[in-house]
């Protein structure tokens, strides 16, 4: 038995594709590229396919990790021709090593970084940039978090955000915001951030969270539509996931 | 760009994945390289639209041939429309991402009468006249195929053209047509021309003539030169035509979401009551290599881990044993797992279940049709209830312990006894299981009976009988309700409504698309989703266009009616469905034609094939 450990990424449209989409994109894709996958036993044979964190549908990514197990001696070189030729192109190769029989990628993991990208209404554009200014000096950020069957519970935000940086306001332009119900023409502008948030089995904060209370935070009215993509992932200490063992 | 809009807006709707295309082994040539683009168009969502084996063939099969494009389009589901009507987005292809006006050619496939509401939605959101008569020379030609293609008339004011019968030739001798009548296009001249391809139909040439009791005096040609009947056609020799080494591999999971090797067409049983055994005669088989080796082709080229089987009766293939074993062997190793669509009741069923099933015992769906011996003669369901003692005694005995038995209620000629009759079998399987003493049989037990309203379809020997009033399907709903007080049997029934307004599309004529187009413009579409399907909107619709919902559902036709879809000739003689329908009055069973030519009267068509 060997075990792979990959870096790829997930783009493009593609990240409309959810946690299952992703799981069944490996198998047959690597079922195409006769890479020899190692099975469960079982009623059921599934190969062993291990993702670090499902990414949420709608963000992208360029630094996902993922680890199958694979028959022993298999000839590793051929993974990025078998990516080029049996995966889309917004699901792409980036690197791959050989781990020894390590933790679960997923109770390794602690951090993530992001690249956000936020469109608010010009209106709230000033008090959005304070909030996210000001942050580091607040003690405390709630946001109230709805699961499915359950009550809605308040957590608190802070100590899972290690970074919320402003890195870009843009231009204030026109743009159609678009509901089931109308299409609206607002002035927004785009606050490019970055983010280092808490990720993990042990700790999660969704950048979607993060930001809906920034904007309850302030009063923010109207849409301000998120686009998220994730940059790279750690273990403890802030070292780099992939060369963890 | 619509691709830029899609951007903006997936992240609205539930199952984005189900718009975004760019699925392996979907096909987009360079415009330069495409003279004819066509739409294969699905009214039914894209999970539903991606498990149809027909969708897989003629895509990858016009897409080999230089300068033609295949490109798909669904059915959006109501959250994605509202956002494209209020983003201005038209209905758009999954490969090129244009509008659907912008294609040559826009296919429907007719799978289903309740998916037809989405076709006049898909068209009106595409960007295309919903009328036929509406559509100028730079509108696209809109056609339709599959099985409710054998009755036309329902959509005749909105479809161009129809392609009767299998599609596999016609559609790429249509698509050449079009593509040698590109320069100035003339559709007049287009629709002329392809009238004279065998198995064409262009409902605008012909005109229909109505007595005073509102059934059909006369069905002429208007033009020229168009054939009086429309022969349907057919691939000869599956194993001489064409089948893909490949499939699209959706990334969202579907509801047949598995590679498909197509092991005949056509069904030697002769049940009176299934449309798709009439007019898929004769039998024509693919050979057991052939399967194996189309199988192995397509499990590697797509990564499946599931392999299909499909045809209307799997296990009636003449090389069935074989086949299955060279199957199990070859995706031992691989641990591909093989489905199989139809069991029937017999041991060869469970002897096969047994080799393909070594470990997981999943549910196993039998379909004995109707509850009584009288019954099952009528509608020449050759089962009895010792085949169905005996084959629920082997799978308990072997450890399965989950069972659906589906029937029909409202068949012709049925009385409360033979609905009875259907309690009746869910007793006797709980009772066959309690007899059982094996070590591997399961303690627990779950029988579900499955009853579905029974629609009368066209070139069945039923295709004269009354449906069930809604009165008469709920009264008998109602009696298994208190008949079955069993505590491991399950009841489900389906709702009487939806099957009404069925059954009078199933049989409708040309009047009745005014009812089609009033429900659409009241709302309807999905009709063939319980949360969408209105009958209020059906009723209403009908009422107020003039449509009696009875003259086309419930009322008894004489042999010497001209039927709606007379016109069309599916290979089956008139007399034929006329001698079987007055076999089911007596009881009289007809033998598989395996045994025996019946005299069906698709010989004579085509010169020997079966």
């Amino acid at each position: 038995m060997a075990l792979l450990r990959i870096e790829y990424t997930k783009t493009g449209l593609l990240r409309y594709l959810g946690h299952l989409d992703m799981v069944r994109l490996f198998e047959r894709g690597l079922r195409r590229g006769k890479v020899p996958l190692l099975f469960s036993q079982g009623f059921n044979p599934h190969p062993k396919i291990a993702f670090a964190a499902p990414l949420s549908v709608g963000y992208s990514s360029e630094a996902e990790l993922v680890e199958i197990e694979v028959e022993e001696g298999c000839d590793d070189q051929q993974l990025e021709t078998v990516f080029q030729t049996c995966f889309p192109a917004e699901v792409a190769y980036r690197r791959h090593r050989l781990v020894a029989q390590s933790k679960s990628l997923m109770s390794l993991m602690r951090l993530s970084d992001y690249q956000l990208t936020w469109s608010v209404p010009e209106a709230s554009c000033q008090s959005a940039v304070e909030a996210i200014e000001g942050l580091p000096g607040l003690v405390s950020l709630t946001a109230i978090k709805k699961s499915k069957g359950k009550k809605d519970k308040e957590i608190e935000l802070k100590p899972m955000v290690h970074q919320l940086k402003l890195l870009e306001k843009g231009e204030t332009t026109v743009r159609k915001t678009v509901t089931a119900a109308a299409a609206v023409e607002v002035a927004v502008c785009e606050l490019r951030l970055f983010a280092t948030l808490d990720a993990g089995s042990e700790s999660n904060l969704k950048p979607d969270l993060l930001m809906a209370a920034i904007a309850s935070s302030i009063g923010l009215e109207g849409e301000a539509p998120l686009r998220v993509h994730r940059t790279a992932l750690y273990g403890e200490g802030g070292k780099a996931l992939f060369e963890m063992e | 760009m619509i691709i830029e809009k899609l951007d903006a807006i997936l992240d609205l709707v539930e199952k984005p994945a189900r718009y975004i295309g760019m699925e392996m082994h979907s096909v987009i040539k360079p415009d330069n390289e495409v003279n004819v683009r066509f739409a294969f168009a699905f009214p039914d969502t894209y999970e539903v639209g991606m498990s149809h084996l027909g969708l897989h063939i003629l895509y990858q099969l016009i897409n080999k041939e230089a300068g033609l494009q295949c490109e798909r389009v669904f059915a959006p589901w109501p959250d994605m429309e509202a956002v494209m009507r209020s983003a201005d987005i038209p209905l758009y292809t999954l490969e090129s991402y244009r509008p659907l006006s912008e294609m040559d050619v826009v296919g429907f496939t007719l799978q289903y009468e309740l998916s037809y509401t989405n076709i006049l939605n898909m068209l009106e959101l595409g960007g295309i006249p919903v009328l036929s008569a509406d559509r100028g020379n730079h509108d696209p030609v809109v056609i339709a195929g599959g099985p409710c293609a054998f009755n036309p008339e329902p959509l005749a004011d909105i479809i161009d053209l129809f392609v009767i019968g299998e599609g596999e030739e016609v559609t790429l001798e249509l698509l050449r047509l079009y593509e040698s009548m590109k320069p100035n296009f003339d559709r007049n001249a287009f629709l002329k021309q392809a009238a004279q391809i065998e198995g064409i139909y262009v409902p605008s040439f012909y005109q229909v003539r109505y007595n005073e009791d509102g059934t059909l005096a006369a069905f002429e040609p208007l033009e020229p030169g168009v054939p009086a009947k429309i022969r349907k056609r057919l691939m000869k020799d599956l194993n001489q035509s064409y089948f893909p080494d490949k499939f699209i591999v959706p990334f969202i999971d579907t509801v047949h979401d598995r590679a498909m090797v197509e092991l005949f067409r056509g069904c030697t049983r002769g049940c009176r009551f299934c449309q798709a055994g009439m007019i898929y005669r004769p039998i024509r088989e693919r050979s057991a290599d052939e399967v194996v080796r189309l199988s192995e082709t397509l499990l590697s080229t797509t990564g499946y881990e599931e392999l299909s089987l499909t045809s209307l009766s799997t296990l009636d293939h003449s090389e069935i044993r074989p086949t299955i074993e060279a199957l199990s062997k070859l995706n031992e190793d691989a641990k591909i797992g093989l489905s199989l669509p139809s069991l029937r009741l017999d041991s060869f069923s469970v002897e096969v279940l047994k080799e393909i099933q070594k470990v997981r015992k999943t549910g196993l769906t039998f379909a004995p049709e109707a509850g009584s011996q009288r019954m099952r003669d009528i509608i020449n369901k050759n089962v009895d209830e010792q085949d169905l003692t005996e084959t629920m005694r082997q799978i308990f005995e072997l450890g399965w312990d989950k069972v659906k038995l589906y029937f029909m209620i409202g068949l012709p000629f049925e009385t409360m006894e033979d609905v009875d009759g259907i309690a009746g079998l869910g007793d006797l399987v709980t009772y066959v299981h309690k007899r059982v003493s094996s070590v591997h049989k399961s303690k627990g037990l779950s029988v579900t009976v499955s009853a579905s309203c029974f629609v009368p379809k066209p070139f069945t020997p039923f295709q004269w009988e009354p449906q069930d009033s809604l009165e008469q399907f709920k009264e008998k709903q109602r009696y298994l309700k208190q008949r079955i007080t069993n505590k491991k049997i399950k009841f489900s029934y389906h709702d009487a409504e939806t099957s009404r307004v069925e059954a009078v599309f199933a049989r409708g004529d040309r009047r009745i698309s005014k009812g089609l187009i009033e429900a659409w413009k009241n709302g309807a579409r999905f009709d063939g989703w319980n949360d969408y399907f209105s009958y209020e909107r059906w009723t209403e619709a009908f009422e107020k266009t003039g449509i009696d919902m009875d003259f086309y559902a419930t009322r008894k036709r004489s042999y010497s009616e001209l039927l709606p879809w007379d016109h069309i000739d599916a290979g089956v003689d008139k007399h034929f469905l006329v001698a079987e329908n007055e076999n089911a009055k007596s009881g009289t069973t007809t033998q598989d034609c395996r045994d025996g030519c019946i005299g069906c009267g698709v010989n004579v068509c085509w010169g020997g094939l079966c």
